[in-house]
């Protein structure tokens, strides 16, 4: 189920009528999670299953881990986890990728090997319930927590469907101990809740998929070269697209679960002021950057042996955090350059600046939202300049507008880079909160939204 | 602990009046919305009008099977046919298949390889759709309706709820759209219109009519005459009269036409087969719209081949004087006014046709060659 749909409009309104009635703690934690299991079903009923799995195994895992101090055997129950984990995401993500990588290998060394077609539909969300399922596991392996008591909050933490399908990862320490007492959302909470999922859906609906999409695509879909100003116009509008996309999924999410009283962690710090690029990566998806440096990063050694292995652990994180995103070699690239970026910039011990970052980050979009490595080079080699017979293909309406929306954004990143959301509301005046308030919603009607979905529900 | 674990476990919430600023929000976007909608009622919007989705098309799909009679094609089939005219005359009311500007050999693909459905197919045959669109937008749309999870179903359905009460909800008012429409400066590589704009209503079945801005308003009549010239002619559109020959044609027409007609050769044998039927339909054309269709689409390159190839009914307006001398304001398609009368002639000229013994037997044009009305043209 999208946020962004009127079925979803009708469902929060059930969910939060129920959450509020006079019910046992228990009785409300199962109505969250019958509800969480519907939200999912909504998309594909069969992939359920999928989610009872991850939830079951590492349920059984943590407790397993928990009970015996022997680490051969610890590693041993930890692996049947990541085993049956990583087996889904492999399988559904990445089998098709392995195959035909495969066939190409076999190719190259004279190998006749055609791969069978293997249609294969991706379970929406799975990179993002596999991985906060094995953090369960990790975590409890690794002495960083215990595991819970109650299998109804462990099954609710994994299924909560505020961020199900596109995060924030939350962490099992974050939620699970929300869960063990009772919660509902103060007045102040609710409305605020609500409020902060206007932002979102006013991102997601009204900037993203409203104004940056179809300028996006029409840069992206073209069957000619294009000129410079087209080309940057176009990965101009994907740097504003990605982040309205997913920052407005975020926000929606933590507003979603703040109206029913729980506390999910931020997910973006206005990334587009970062300067350089571990700054970058400390505001941008900032639950999975963590979740990588915690559970890959640090167990890897991270900084801990000598300089050439951080370069090393940099390089993995980064290219593993480019694949996790999607099963293509130009995922791998996009995560590989980043690594690169932050190598040099430890290397160089002097980060770019604010402009200096966003633009390298704008131009390494291109890897990220084009299908293949041609279509990529076609779009840098126009953005250089160097298209021969280039096609004006943007209408003066689409390079207006993505100036002024992502000026807009870039100075509102710029001025809130050392803030939060939450002290600047409370500094403006009130007239001016319902002001902006009342126009995003009604932007929000306007704009009526056609349920695309959220690029993310992809990875 | 994981280093960036906050344990946390509330979220702070800005020091603010929040029960008085939801009441003025909600106060304020009441009224918002209520002007909205009161100004576009204002601007020949209705409540009822539904947007053309893949959703709505899937619906009506689920509805074409057994004897249904189907219909298919683009946006002629839509505004020139009346569903509850062709009821009234034909005592069934036609399932609505058709995708505006599209091809529709996939739709005659989908249902001759549907063994549920033995009913009448009246397919649209507008050259350039018919014969150069590409298939694969219509393909995309037809998946797409297909493809809808459970919560997509539910979406469209109150969404469609939505529609009947209110006018603004079509995508001609979206603030995306209404920024498109701006009048800034062209570039070199743009096309004067860049999309279609509204042209049409369409209720819940797809029932389908000419918007009426188009006949009211004749500088937004214009915009569309200019969009329809450039599709209709191929390389050689004409504001006159002039005579159509193999030197006018669209380049590669005969291997167009062949490509085609073969496929829904097929398709016409596999329904006919099942005690179905399918009858092509020419539709109305008008002015420079006609001229420029005929120069680019010549009848003896184009619609004979077909039939010919087929072995299927065949409606030409151009051979029955009862499918003549509608009001077409933008050269293409049937004023709301007279898509009623003109599908009325239609219906009963085709159940004629389907009732006379020949046209079973698969004869080309029999329609034409047998019925009474052709006049010779």
């Amino acid at each position: 189920m999208l946020f962004n749909s009127l079925t979803f409009a009708v469902f929060f309104a059930v969910v939060l009528g129920l959450h509020n009635l006079p019910l046992p703690w228990h009785v409300k934690k199962i109505n969250l999670l019958v509800a969480s299991y519907l939200f999912y079903a909504a998309w594909s009923p069969p992939f359920v299953l999928l989610l009872w799995i991850s939830t079951a195994v590492d349920w059984k895992v943590a407790a397993w881990i928990s009970a015996t101090r022997d680490p051969a055997r610890r590693k041993r129950i930890l692996a049947l986890s990541l085993v049956a984990n990583l087996g889904f995401l492999g399988y559904f993500k990445y089998g098709t990728f392995l195959l035909d990588n495969f066939a190409v290998a076999a190719r190259a060394i004279g190998m006749d090997y055609v791969p069978p077609k293997w249609d294969i539909v991706l379970p929406v969300g799975i990179s993002f319930y596999t991985f906060q399922s094995i953090a369960y596991s990790l975590d409890v392996y690794l002495d960083r927590a215990q595991p819970t008591r109650r299998f109804l909050d462990f099954a609710l933490f994994v299924t909560f469907f505020p961020h199900l399908v596109a995060g924030p990862i939350v962490r099992p320490t974050l939620l699970i101990p929300q869960f063990e007492h009772p919660r509902r959302a103060t007045r102040t909470q609710l409305t605020w809740g609500l409020a902060m999922m206007t932002l979102g859906l006013f991102e997601k609906v009204v900037l993203a998929d409203g104004f940056l999409a179809p300028v996006v695509d029409a840069v992206h879909q073209s069957a000619h070269e294009i000129n410079c100003l087209d080309a940057w116009t176009g990965a101009l509008a994907f740097s504003g697209q990605i982040f309205f996309d997913f920052a407005g999924y975020s926000t929606t999410a933590i507003g979603v679960a703040l109206a029913l009283g729980f506390a999910l962690n931020d997910n973006f710090n206005f990334p587009y002021a970062a300067r350089g690029f571990s700054d970058f990566w400390r505001r941008w998806h900032i639950s999975l950057s963590t979740w990588l440096r915690d559970y890959l990063y640090v167990p890897l050694g991270g900084n801990r042996r000598g300089e050439l292995r951080t370069y090393a652990n940099l390089m993995i994180t980064m290219l593993l955090g480019g694949l996790w995103h999607g099963a293509s070699w130009t995922f791998v690239v996009w995560g590989g350059l980043h690594g690169a970026y932050l190598a040099i910039e430890r290397w160089l011990q002097r980060p770019p600046g604010v402009l200096g970052t966003f633009m390298v980050v704008t131009v390494t979009w291109v890897f990220f939202r084009a299908h293949t490595f041609a279509a990529a080079w076609d779009l840098l080699k126009s953005m250089a300049g160097a298209s021969g017979a280039a096609h004006e293909v943007l209408y003066w309406n689409d390079i207006t507008v993505v100036a002024l929306i992502v000026g807009a954004m870039l100075s509102a990143h710029w001025r809130m880079r050392s803030t939060r959301l939450e002290t600047v509301v409370a500094a403006t005046p009130a007239w001016m909160v319902v002001l902006v308030w009342t126009f995003m919603a009604f932007a929000l009607i306007a704009e009526q939204g056609a349920g695309d979905a959220f690029i993310y529900f992809a990875f | 602990m994981p280093s960036y674990t906050l344990l946390f476990d509330t979220r702070r919430v800005p020091e603010q009046n929040w029960g008085r600023i939801l009441l003025l929000v909600l106060a304020l976007e009441c009224a918002l919305t209520a002007g909205w909608e009161i100004f576009w009622r204002h601007h020949d919007f209705v409540p009822g009008d539904y947007e053309d989705t893949p959703a709505v098309w899937a619906l009506q799909r689920e509805r074409a099977t057994g004897t249904a009679t189907v219909l298919i094609g683009s946006s002629r089939m839509w505004e020139d046919v009346d569903l509850g005219a062709w009821q009234q005359t034909a005592g069934v009311r036609p399932v609505q298949l058709a995708i505006a500007g599209r091809n529709p050999q996939p739709v005659l693909d989908d249902l001759a390889a549907d063994p549920l459905f033995q009913g009448l197919v009246l397919c649209e045959v507008t050259p350039y759709l018919f014969y150069v669109e590409p298939e694969s937008f219509t393909t995309a749309f037809m998946h797409k309706g297909r493809a809808q999870t459970l919560s997509q179903r539910a979406s469209n359905r109150i969404g469609m709820m939505l529609e009947s009460k209110l006018a603004f909800i079509d995508s001609e008012t979206r603030l995306s759209t209404l920024w498109k429409r701006l009048a800034f400066p062209l570039r070199s590589g743009n096309f004067p219109v860049r999309e279609v704009p509204k042209g049409h209503e369409m209720h819940a079945d797809r029932d389908t009519r000419m918007w009426r801005r188009i006949e009211t308003d004749a500088q937004y009549r214009a915009l569309f005459q200019g969009l329809w010239l450039f599709y209709a002619g191929g390389p050689q559109p004409t504001l006159e009269e002039k005579p159509a020959s193999s030197a006018t044609a669209y380049p590669g027409i005969v291997a167009l036409v062949d490509r085609a007609s073969a496929r829904v050769a097929n398709d016409v044998a596999k329904i006919r087969a099942r005690g179905g039927d399918v009858v092509f339909i020419r539709f109305p054309s008008s002015g420079p719209v006609y001229w420029s269709e005929s120069r680019g689409f010549p009848r003896f390159l184009s619609w004979e081949p077909l039939l010919a190839r087929t072995g299927a009914t065949g409606v030409n307006f151009a051979d029955y004087p009862q499918l003549e001398g509608y009001n077409l304001p933008e050269w293409s398609h049937m004023s709301a006014t007279d898509a009623p009368r003109f599908t009325g002639a239609l219906a009963s000229l085709i159940v004629r046709c389907i009732a006379h013994p020949d046209s079973k037997q698969g004869s080309p044009a029999s329609c034409a060659t047998n019925g009474s009305d052709f006049n010779g043209r």
